[in-house]
């Protein structure tokens, strides 16, 4: 006899999320995937250098090619524009950077104020800010286009 | 990062941490603002301790954290239950 748990068959929620260097001004659109096991906002390294996000600080990480081992990466800061009942919410924050396959993965720390709902038998995620305490508000249409 | 940048934030990082307890009495969960081995100064936010970091050295390399008794470690792993999008 084997036991086996319930089989979750979910896709990749992501957002399209605009990000800017508060340094160069540079910006760009990238897929962000909403990532429950990620604890950090995570992007790629070779989005940040085209960006030139501003390295302000060290972090140790835990990645999937590391292991249990940590390793030391630059932490960048960016700032996030995303979308709220037609207003646009702006942001800086914390990044870290790492090699990997996809261009951020929008961890716990970013989802913070928001409600992530999964819905199972539609096999549908969705995350949605909903407190703006770490966000400032701009006027509708006032997102950048990358 | 050129390597002059990243000496400069270990030199930074190294001030930090040999004042962290002693910054940790008065002003822990603030921002400091670190350039060198000078404490520019402490703020409520990220946002403040950088814009503040920005007008005053530009482009040049500082360093912006926050006082905690330490440093977090993240886990950055993709979600082995999140299949790749069709």
């Amino acid at each position: 006899m084997s036991l086996r748990g319930p089989v979750i068959d979910g896709r990749e929620c992501s957002l399209a999320m605009t990000v800017q260097s508060p340094t160069t001004g540079q910006r760009a659109t990238v897929s962000a995937i909403v990532d429950t096991g990620c604890t950090a906002i995570a992007i790629r390294r070779d989005v940040a250098v085209r960006l030139g996000l501003p390295v302000v600080d060290t972090r140790a990480v835990s990645t999937a090619s590391s292991g249990a081992a940590r390793i030391k990466t630059e932490l960048v800061i960016g700032t996030i524009f995303l979308e709220k009942e037609g207003k646009t919410a702006m942001s800086l924050q914390e990044m870290v950077v790492t090699d990997m396959e996809d261009e951020m993965l929008f961890g716990m720390a970013g989802m913070r104020g928001g409600i992530l709902t999964v819905d199972l038998v539609r096999n549908r995620w969705e995350w949605r800010l909903m407190a703006v305490s770490q966000f400032q508000l701009l006027p509708p249409g006032a997102i950048p286009t990358a | 990062m050129s390597a002059d940048g990243l000496e400069s934030l270990r030199v930074e990082t190294a001030f930090f941490d040999s004042m962290r307890a002693e910054w940790l009495r008065d002003h822990g969960g603030e921002w400091a603002l670190v350039r060198g081995r000078e404490l520019v100064g402490f703020y409520p936010s990220l946002q403040e301790a950088y814009i503040h970091g920005r007008d005053r050295f530009g482009t040049d390399p500082f360093l912006v954290k926050r006082v905690m008794p330490s440093d977090p470690v993240e886990i950055v792993h993709r979600g082995s239950w999140v299949k790749r999008g069709p």
